[in-house]
């Protein structure tokens, strides 16, 4: 009970302990703020390559199209597989007529590089949407048509729909490609489409290497005329400024590919890892044997593993905010043994043994370390909670945006709230200040008392 | 052989041969060379002698916060030099009550805090809350047994010199101890508070039977208790009493 009493009695006394708490309380503070925004970037981060791919995909090169199908079939039956479909990527350059070069967008001469992707159009309106499927509000997958610009596109539930006949394209097309019915459709990426100035019958020409060679023939170019019939957004501006969607069957046919269905794109009911190697043993099973089935973060283990490296590096940083904010404890716990001497010498006069004056001054640590980061805690939990609200207020008062939200694509600062690794971090703060308390401790409890009365 | 007379009573404190040094700029000072001392229970015995000849010293040495460097010490008869730190701990907190000069009171501390401080140190929280009341009544009808109730919510800041002394007694005398330790109570203090805080000493002595070792420049204090021994030398001596004025003998020790 003394020391209860005496460590709150001296903490009360002293304002240099208030300011002490505070450096803790402002240190475990910024630390939770930080995290929180932190945390909320990597897990936005997460969540679009999430967003941008299937939970599952089964490499299906070397198969041609009856077995790929056969294969699908085979693994749309499957119990968890809540759809499949098969797909094709190939790497193409983009050019139209009229357009004037970009500066800093990769070209070679007047062409610009862009990914092809191949997709069933029954797909894009069917339950798997993985490319052009992300999430504009954390935590959902919407439907397509949330993506597809309603205003450019009459027809958002069949994307790839173009009739050179119908009037609505007719009026769009180039005096010269009205009805031309070779025409095919493509789908861009909004932000390629606004920089290139592509809109709807904007007839745009694609040039390929991909594909096997025509005999005697190395690395001739196909090209192919396609007209843009809409344009999509993901949240994430990359893969919106560097791919376009077609057909799949008319990709496979424009690029010559050998494989028609280079994967099928999985998504699955549960732990996609689970459902990986339940695959493989029933496709192993079945005698049907693809190529890699990986799930979303086998494929993207490189970029998942600089998210991990990110938070690895703020956790260090972090710590040295932590002991940075606690060292103020160990230069206020040694003024304090020192302007205390001589009480330390009447609490032994008192009966009071040598560590109990230790104990004493620990004390006095832990409930600075303990007020400051609870307090730190729950203040940052609240600004973290309230962030966005007021840097609003900030704006509205001062017209100054601290955070760009359109440059990220997201409405507001994503903040989360990790309350585990908050906990972590306040533990970690008092392990720092106690440990930055034992030292000032350890010599309250080896001075000698009788010098200690002595001490002026 | 000792040249301390042995009191009748049984004895509260019992000192052989105590001895003390310490070491001072490459120099050894022999402080203590061989102290004998018995004080019986409920005696009073002043311990007078010049400055820096070791009379705190001796009163640490009694009151088990210091260790001699060779001779025996028993209190109520048990050796204390033999047991263990933490039982002469227990020993001080429960058995001796200091005094000091300049009062060492806790400054954060309101006087009746630093008077229930003495029952706290040491004790559970359990038995801190069961003992509660009783121990506060007991610490009340001291601070009003040393004219204090009234300003038992006080910081000694806002304490005089004799009232910081008052709360000091009350707070040496709340575990009842078998031995009371003063070294120079009234050193700090006016002609008319000693006398008041001699006064009071000397009641509260009385009254509680405690032995009282008293180091004093004061001889008309020293006057007072039943005996006056002079440190001399590193040595005890029986000296005569001086007279009830204070006005004879020891004039070039003291």
């Amino acid at each position: 009970m003394d020391l209860l009493l005496l460590a709150w009695r001296y903490l009360v006394a002293r304002p240099i302990t208030l300011v002490a708490t505070l450096s803790v309380t402002v240190g475990l503070m910024a630390i939770v703020i930080v995290d929180s925004v932190m945390s909320g970037f990597l897990g936005e981060q997460r969540a679009l390559i999430r967003a941008l791919a299937p939970d599952v995909t089964i490499a299906v090169d070397g198969f041609d199209e009856p077995a790929a199908r056969a294969l699908l079939d085979r693994v749309r039956a499957a119990d968890g597989v809540r759809s499949a479909s098969p797909r094709v990527e190939v790497a193409a350059m983009h050019r139209a007529k009229g357009v004037v070069a970009l500066v800093g967008a990769p070209r070679i001469g007047d062409s610009y590089f862009v990914n092809l992707i191949g997709l069933d159009a029954e797909e894009l309106t069917g339950p798997l949407r993985h490319v052009l499927e992300a999430t504009p509000t954390r935590g959902e997958r919407p439907e397509i048509s949330h993506f597809l610009e309603r205003s450019l596109v009459p027809r958002a539930d069949e994307p790839f729909w173009f009739d050179p006949e119908d009037p609505f394209w007719a009026q769009r097309l180039p005096v010269e490609r009205r009805f031309d019915d070779e025409l095919e459709p493509i789908l861009f990426g909004r932000p390629l489409a606004y920089r290139f100035g592509y809109e709807p019958g904007t007839v745009v020409t694609i040039a390929t290497m991909a594909g096997k060679p025509e005999p005697g023939v190395t690395l001739k170019p196909r090209t192919r005329d396609f007209v843009v019939v809409g344009t999509f957004a993901t949240r994430d501006t990359n893969f919106d400024v560097t791919h376009a969607v077609v057909p799949r069957a008319r990709l496979v046919d424009f690029a010559a590919l050998d494989a028609p269905i280079q994967e099928l794109a999985l998504s699955v009911d549960g732990e996609p890892a689970a459902m990986r190697d339940r695959l493989a043993t029933l496709l192993a099973d079945a005698r049907l044997a693809p190529g890699a089935i990986e799930t979303w973060e086998d494929r993207r283990r490189l970029l998942l593993g600089a998210v991990e490296s990110e938070r690895r590096v703020m956790n260090v940083a972090m710590f040295f905010v932590v002991i940075v904010a606690t060292f103020s404890l160990f230069v206020t716990l040694h003024q304090m043994v020192r302007r205390k001497t001589r009480d330390i010498g009447v609490l032994a006069a008192l009966g009071s043994s040598r560590p109990r004056a230790g104990l004493l001054f620990l004390v006095c640590g832990l409930i600075v370390t303990l007020a400051g980061s609870l307090v730190g805690l729950a203040a940052g939990m609240g600004l973290a909670h309230w962030l966005n609200p007021l840097l609003d207020l900030i704006e509205r008062f001062t017209g100054w945006r601290l955070f760009a939200g359109h440059m990220f694509r997201f409405d507001e600062l994503p903040v989360q709230v990790d309350l585990s690794r908050l906990l972590g971090y306040a533990a970690v703060s008092i392990g720092c200040g106690t440990l930055f308390t034992l030292l000032p401790a350890w010599r309250a409890a080896r001075l000698d008392p009788v010098e200690a009365l002595r001490h002026e | 052989m000792s040249d301390v007379a042995t009191p009748a009573r049984p004895a509260a404190v019992r000192a052989r041969a105590l001895e003390r040094h310490f070491e001072s700029g490459g120099q050894r000072l022999e402080i203590l060379r061989g102290v004998d001392l018995d004080v019986a229970a409920g005696e009073g015995v002043a311990v007078v002698g010049r400055s820096g000849g070791g009379k705190s010293t001796l009163l640490h040495l009694l009151g088990l916060l210091d260790r001699p460097d060779a001779g025996a010490l028993e209190l109520e008869g048990r050796d204390v030099l033999g047991a263990p730190r933490g039982a002469r701990d227990r020993l001080r907190r429960d058995r001796i009550g200091f005094v000091f000069q300049s009062y060492h009171l806790l400054p954060e501390l309101t006087a009746e805090q630093n008077v229930l401080l003495g029952a706290m140190i040491g004790a559970s929280p359990f038995d801190w809350f069961a003992r509660r009341k009783e121990t506060l009544a007991q610490t009340r009808a001291l601070l009003e047994r040393v004219g204090l109730a009234a300003r038992a919510r006080h910081l000694p800041n806002r304490l005089s010199g004799g009232e910081r002394q008052r709360v000091a007694i009350a707070r040496a005398l709340l575990r009842r101890p078998a031995l009371l330790l003063c070294d120079e109570p009234t050193g700090n203090l006016d002609e008319r508070t000693s006398a008041e805080i001699e006064e009071l000493l000397l009641e509260v002595h009385r009254e509680q039977g405690a032995a009282m070792v008293l180091v004093t420049h004061s001889l008309r204090l020293a006057g007072r208790l039943d005996r006056v021994l002079m440190l001399e030398g590193g040595r005890l001596h029986d000296v005569q009493k001086p007279a009830a004025d204070g006005t004879a003998v020891l004039p070039t020790l003291v």
